[in-house]
């Protein structure tokens, strides 16, 4: 099986930008984070964003689903600029964040509700998306009534997942999805992740985990110091994904075995 | 089966808990509740029956049938309200008409958990009221064996028939005004009035079994003489009492009391099954299931609304703000009451000197008060962004305009704080503590005190998101406190001055107004920019 995701090629990858990132700045008082971020992500690929902690990964996500403000560039989705439409362009993608952020006085499926309606989802289609999501991920209906104060660390990230994926967006964005996720349901991810590929949508992924990236992903960008250091294209060059913590490493001028002695 | 269906209706209707722990804890909550409400209620009806005696030898047995007619009311409206739930709840229903069950054995188990569900009400709201009736008369074992078994068995059957045919008219109303928007809110507000009263008719007793030996109120001579005159009409409690209490014509009451309460639960039955069979057929018509189908095709809750339910859920929910903010907002009105009236009587007396320089001393010093609980009260849920927690990066990445989302989070604590501000005042002009002048412009001003502060409150909060959260409270804190000071005195002043009363409202208005101005200069574009400009982790 792994094997298999590992040649595989996404035939579904178009040639328009579904996520174009040009000349991105952001500082936080005087220290610059972001020095000039370009990316160009494409329709129906699975795109993996990794570096160092610090780098500025979170940073350009916060900046792309509009938790923070950019200082200089420019950010479009599906060609609709961020600043300029940011309701369009929130319709277009799903985020889920590292930490699972939700309304925990809420149940699960009042959550999903909350964030179908935000997103001014017919009640027919919400329920099934709902009926898909509880399914695959999965969770069961009674756990999906209770108050999501009592679910564990894993159970509300799987209920942030479905958040993200419930109004079927083009975009889905992933901040370190597999944090606090137990082995069968990052396994699910990992399929869901494909799947989503699969069907002309497009996956932006940061993760840490190297594993994770180079399994699923078509195209990898490795950012430095706030700047992309290093764009890997696995459909071009499939035999880099088994080599992927060797490019990372020596993007920080580093090798593997430094880092693991480290 | 039946019993099985009853056993069912029990467990469909208990409350699910996690841990033993949980449950214990809620049962020794829900003991110390009952306990409490008991308490106050025996407290009441043996301070107004000492009362009573003492004016009138028959008078407290006439109360004693007008309590219990009363309680007996209230056990009626409590229990139809959850027969509609248990009769038309469409999950079990659904589940239920596809089983091989007869249609007659299911009303027949839902009705008999309504009557055990009666029993238990009259049980815990009538029988210590006749107990303590009993006590302080030393009347035979035998009386308590009415208290605790004949009493409630008796009056619950009688009352199955009524809850069993009110629950019809109640579903239909119910659905009715589920369907409009605004009708639930005309329905809402309109019950918010007759609560206030009724709010204010309880406090009123409660005082006056407070108060001294004499009676007066309510319960004046007048009152007496007419409740003894009527008392006979009050079926089937009058009739019940009559003949084991008086041990008056006991054959024709219990003849009669049978008779009647076979008719209620005749009625009951023949009126819960014909609305029953009709649910059932609407809910398995497949025409009629189409139909819901098609219907979902329309849009989730609306963006809007969905907001204002997130808003409530927090504030209901979150214990933060239950201790906070929402349990405050309920004592409201009867910590105004209390303190205004309590002044009234005890402080205000000794201030007759200064009526002279200040004749508006007493209706300042009110509406201050009145100000102050309101605005406080309101302060403390002022930081509106702060209220999401750790969930403040979902309102910055859906997709739902800025101002929409402030106005849901402005919307929220308006409303609870004004409702409450409202039901304070109604209770305090219908007690007679404050005058109609106050009324007007401590609900004018109360209400301008409430938004200006939430208005600044979400202002500065999305200014100072991620800084010092100290500032935001320490602002809103000083708003809450400086609205009623500068009334205060100007007030005071213009008193002092012997200004007629409506104009110097006007102008305390006017100089509020004018101090207030520079916040909702440009509101909406300030509001938008810090929204946008807020950056959250």
């Amino acid at each position: 099986m792994e094997d298999k995701i590992i040649t595989d090629i996404n035939e579904n990858v178009d040639d328009s930008s579904i996520l174009k990132i040009n000349d991105l700045y952001k500082a936080y008082g005087k220290k610059e984070v972001l020095k000039g971020i370009n990316l160009d992500v494409k329709k129906g690929e699975v795109f993996g964003f990794i570096g160092k902690n610090g780098a500025g990964k979170s940073t350009t996500i916060d900046c792309v689903v509009g938790l923070k403000n950019y200082d200089k560039g420019s950010i479009e989705v599906d060609g609709i600029n961020i600043k300029k439409y940011p309701l369009e362009v929130k319709k277009l993608f799903g985020y889920a964040s590292s930490e699972p952020t939700c309304y925990e006085m809420m149940t699960g499926k009042e959550y999903l509700e909350f964030i179908g309606s935000s997103y001014g989802m017919l009640e027919s289609s919400f329920e099934s998306n709902y009926e898909f999501l509880i399914n695959k991920l999965p969770m069961s209906e009674a756990d999906m009534n209770k108050k999501m104060v009592e679910y564990s660390h894993g159970m509300k990230q799987k209920v942030c997942l479905m958040a993200s994926l419930i109004h079927n967006p083009k975009l889905w964005i992933l901040d370190e999805p597999t944090v606090g996720l137990d082995v069968m349901v990052y396994d699910i991810l990992l399929k869901m992740i494909l799947d989503f590929a699969k069907n002309g949508k497009t996956v932006f992924i940061t993760s840490h985990n190297l594993d994770l990236v180079s399994r699923v992903c078509d195209r990898v960008a490795i950012i430095n110091d706030g700047v992309v250091a290093e764009l890997i294209d696995f459909t071009k060059e499939p035999l880099k994904r088994r080599n992927l913590s060797n490019i990372f490493f020596k993007t920080y001028g580093k090798t593997e075995g430094e880092a693991e002695t480290k | 089966m039946i019993i099985d269906l009853i056993n069912k209706e029990r467990r469909e209707n208990a409350e699910v808990y996690d841990s033993k722990a949980g449950r214990i804890f809620s049962y020794v909550l829900k003991l110390i509740g009952i306990a409490l409400f008991i308490s106050v209620e025996v407290f009441i009806f043996i301070s107004l029956d000492k009362k009573i005696s003492k004016y009138s030898p028959y008078g407290t047995y006439d109360f004693l049938v007008l309590f219990l007619f009363i309680l007996m009311f209230v056990s009626i409206v409590i229990n139809v309200i959850s027969a509609r739930k248990v009769f038309f709840n469409k999950g079990d229903n659904n589940i239920l008409l596809t089983l091989p069950i007869d249609s007659s054995e299911i009303v027949i188990s839902k009705a008999f958990f309504i009557l055990l569900k009666l029993v238990l009400t009259n049980l815990m709201i009538s029988t210590p009221i006749l107990i303590a009736y009993g006590s302080t008369r030393g009347y035979a074992p035998y009386f308590y064996i009415m208290a605790i078994v004949l009493y409630p068995l008796f009056i619950s059957l009688f009352s199955i028939g009524f809850v069993l045919l009110l629950m019809v008219p109640y579903e239909i109303i119910y659905k009715f005004i589920k369907k409009y928007d605004w009708l639930q809110l005309l329905t809402a507000g309109l019950l918010m009035i007759a609560l206030c009263f009724a709010y204010q008719f309880v406090l009123n007793l409660f005082l006056n079994s407070l108060g001294g030996s004499e009676i007066g109120g309510t319960f004046n001579m007048d009152f007496i003489e007419k409740l003894h005159g009527s008392r006979e009409y009050l079926f089937p409690v009058s009739f019940l009492l009559s003949a084991t209490i008086e041990t008056k014509n006991i054959l024709s009451n219990v003849l009669f009391l049978l008779g009647s309460t076979l008719l209620s639960m005749l009625l009951g039955y023949y009126a819960s099954s014909l609305s029953f069979a009709y649910y059932a057929k609407r809910e398995v018509n497949p025409d009629f299931r189409a139909s819901k189908i098609k219907q979902k095709n329309k849009p989730l809750k609306t963006t809007f609304k969905a907001l204002l339910s997130k808003e409530f859920n927090i504030l209901f929910k979150d214990s933060s703000y239950l201790f906070s903010y929402t349990s405050l907002l309920i004592m409201q009105p009867l910590l105004s009451y209390i303190v205004i009236s309590s002044l009234s009587s005890i402080m205000y007396s000794n201030l007759t000197v200064f009526l002279d320089y200040f004749p508006e001393l007493i209706n300042s010093i009110n509406v201050t008060l009145i100000l102050l609980f309101s605005s406080v009260i309101n302060s403390s849920v002022a930081s509106s962004i702060s209220r999401e927690g750790k969930a403040i990066q979902i309102i910055k990445y859906i997709p739902v305009d800025p101002i929409k989302q402030i106005l849901a989070k402005l919307t929220t604590p308006i409303i609870l704080s004004s409702a409450s501000l409202l039901i304070s005042e109604i209770a305090l002009i219908s007690g007679g503590i404050i005058s109609i002048e106050a009324f007007i412009i401590s609900l004018l001003i109360g209400l301008f005190t409430i938004l200006v502060i939430n208005v600044l409150g979400i202002l500065i909060d999305m200014k100072n998101h991620s800084k010092n959260r100290a500032n935001l409270s320490f602002i809103t804190s000083l708003t809450s406190i400086l609205i009623p000071v500068i009334f205060l005195v100007f007030d005071l002043l213009l008193s002092y001055f012997k200004m007629n009363v409506a104009t110097s409202y006007l102008i305390i208005c006017g100089i509020i107004i004018l101090i207030t101005l520079p916040l909702f200069i440009r509101l909406k574009t300030h509001l938008i920019n810090a929204f946008n400009a807020m950056e959250v982790d």
